[in-house]
């Protein structure tokens, strides 16, 4: 009798201390079996469309001449996300930020005369301090897919 | 046989000899020109002549553009590629003396524009290769023969005007052989056209009008494999018409929704034609279903956010956007009315104390740095403070930089699991925004972000990529760490 007894208050303690035990796992979480997916490389322009440019008169006739100028221009990198889409003992599991660059662009008269083809006010990266202004925009959150961890009970898998 | 019948025989002999001779002669001398007299037969209209033929070297060719009007002696080849590699050198940004460049580029751009015929032959050697010399690059030859058709076609569309050296034609035969050509020609040379078509234009429109959305679908379907070319330019024509036939617009939400671009433009037209149900149905249908790819998703949920009635606008974000979408933010504030729209929005959801991602990605796309400090220092959800200070150090205006670097000192100062700290890599992006804008070492401002770095990196709290993040910051600042 008390020989069970310590058999069992030992195992309750194994199993409370032993790593891959059911009790030492808390919570168990069941195996979502998905996967991350991909998302590509984003470009976007962005901000307040300027239009850069002047006009040139050719055989009498006027022709404007010129091109948009988005301010922004945002670089969001290509990186995973969680859409649920199945894989059989995979999860979808964060893996830390990206961080999402911004560009900066305007007009700059370079050229005071009229544009012989374009613009004779360019489109350019603006400079801060005699450099292109590139910033850090924001951050994007990246996943990625990992096997699940195997579950020593039923033989499947867990989160 | 009689005496009158004998003479019969004689004449028709001299008739054959003296045709064979003329047939003989002709086609040694300049078989161009017969193949454009076919040519020219065949079309039965005043469409400039095809000229063309591979066989035959190049030499003088004669055009009949008008059945009255004397021949015209066209350049050889070498000739012609000279006149484009002149036009095509032409720095696209000059200065100096205003009078002498424009009567330059006057003189070039006629040397290739006029006559038409001229321009046709130049897009011939662009599409037969003629004028590429490195398929990287577009040669000066390309640039010019392209420069020709976009300011060509342009000038003569007005037609022939008093006072003009133009021999006016109908350019449209030369916009849709240079369609047609685009597939054999480079990467660049595509890409630069695409360039002039939307710089160039005069009071009648650019390069490409109305006219020619039909030809540039049918194409696009053709040529898959450039039909982002096709689509871009297709794009131009779109943005430029005020008022888009509606079944064109439902055709292409039909029938392309591999492109994310055209998508786009017609869901933004339908918003602007004030087919806001439609539309948002349309753009419903897109977001919900579970095989839109990401691009494609993404672009409707620019086209509703820059198009749609700005409350539409507003709650589609709000139920589609992941929070990270900077480009949707920047769509959504910097429309017409849409920073006040934005706030008001954000401050709705901050006194409900909900939808924190959606409020940070609304924060992202403001401009005003006073309300980001404002929010830098309010909002009671970390990664919007962080959000707001990164958006508020990159904006190229920005003077608060002394606030802004208060506020990420205090931050720092915080136990690491007080609620109102920031998170460290937001904190590190912040003042790696600061450092761009403020190169001298010497500055104070420069020494306190270079203190909020070594602080960052000496608590441990970056994650891998943050940290090694911070060293090429400082290792760009030539600060040893």
């Amino acid at each position: 009798m008390n020989r069970t007894i310590v058999v069992l208050v030992l195992s309750v303690v194994a199993s409370l201390l032993l790593p891959g035990s059911a009790l030492s796992q808390t919570p168990a979480l069941k195996c979502p079996n998905t996967q991350a997916s991909d998302i590509p490389l984003d470009v976007e322009l962005g901000g307040v469309t300027l239009r850069c440019g002047g006009s040139i008169i050719i055989d009498g006739l006027t022709i404007s001449s010129g091109s948009n100028c988005a301010q922004l221009i945002v670089v969001t990198p290509a990186h995973q996300i969680c859409q649920g889409v199945p894989l059989p003992g995979s999860k979808c599991v964060p893996q830390g930020d990206m961080k999402i660059l911004v560009h900066h662009y305007e007009c700059r008269a370079e050229y005071w005369l009229l544009g012989v083809f374009g613009a004779s006010i360019r489109c350019t990266p603006a400079l801060v301090n005699g450099y292109p202004y590139v910033t850090d925009g924001g951050v994007v959150e990246d996943f990625q897919t990992k096997v699940c961890n195997p579950d020593p009970v039923s033989g499947g898998s867990s989160g | 046989m009689n005496e009158r019948k004998l003479w019969m025989v004689w004449i028709g002999l001299a008739l054959a000899v003296a045709a064979a001779i003329g047939l003989w002669t002709g086609s040694d001398v300049e078989p161009g020109i017969v193949a454009a007299a076919q040519e020219h037969q065949d079309s039965g209209s005043q469409a400039p002549v095809l000229l063309f033929s591979e066989d035959a070297e190049p030499h003088l060719r004669v055009v009949d553009s008008a059945p009255d009007a004397p021949p015209e002696v066209m350049p050889d080849d070498d000739e012609l590629i000279a006149a484009l590699r002149a036009l095509g050198s032409l720095d696209e940004y000059t200065r100096g003396d205003v009078p002498g460049i424009e009567a330059r580029v006057n003189k070039l751009t006629l040397a290739v524009i006029t006559p038409i015929g001229r321009l046709q032959r130049a897009i011939e050697l662009l599409t037969n290769g003629r004028l590429t010399e490195d398929p990287t690059l577009a040669s000066a030859p390309e640039r010019g023969a392209l420069r020709g058709l976009v300011l060509g076609s342009l000038i003569h569309r007005h037609g022939q005007r008093s006072g003009s050296k133009l021999r006016a034609g109908n350019p449209e035969p030369v916009v849709a052989l240079a369609l047609e050509g685009a597939p054999t020609w480079t990467e660049p040379v595509r890409g630069r056209l695409l360039h002039l078509a939307e710089a160039f234009s005069t009071e009648k429109g650019r390069f490409l009008t109305g006219r020619h959305i039909r030809h540039v679908v049918e194409l696009r379907a053709l040529h898959p494999d450039i039909g982002p070319f096709y689509s871009t330019l297709l794009g131009y024509i779109l943005k430029d018409m005020p008022k888009v036939d509606q079944q064109l617009l439902l055709d292409i939400l039909q029938g392309d929704q591999e492109d994310p671009l055209l998508v786009r433009l017609a869901l933004e037209q339908l918003f602007g034609q004030g087919k806001d149900q439609l539309a948002m149905g349309l753009a419903r249908v897109f977001l919900t279903g579970q095989d839109t790819p990401p691009r494609l998703r993404s672009a409707v949920l620019k086209a509703v956010a820059s198009a749609a009635p700005m409350d539409m606008a507003l709650d589609c974000s709000q139920e589609f956007s992941k929070g990270s979408e900077l480009g949707l933010a920047l769509a959504l504030s910097y429309r017409a009315g849409g920073q006040e729209a934005v706030l008001e929005r954000y401050s709705a959801l901050v006194m409900a104390g909900s939808e924190p991602e959606f409020r940070r990605l609304l924060i992202s796309g403001v401009s005003d740095p006073s309300v980001l400090l404002g929010v830098a220092e309010t909002d009671p959800e970390p990664k919007v403070r962080g959000q707001a200070l990164i958006t508020a150090s990159g904006l190229l205006e920005f003077k608060s930089q002394d606030e802004c670097l208060g506020l990420l000192e205090s931050s720092l100062d915080l136990p690491p699991d007080d609620p109102t700290g920031l998170p460290p890599h937001y904190t590190a992006m912040a003042v790696t925004n600061i450092t761009r804008r403020n190169m001298a070492s010497s500055d104070p401002l420069f020494k306190r972000s270079i203190r909020l770095f070594e602080d960052l990196l000496e608590r441990g709290t970056l994650d891998e990529s943050a940290k090694s993040r911070v060293h090429a910051e400082l290792d760009r600042l030539g600060i040893s760490h």
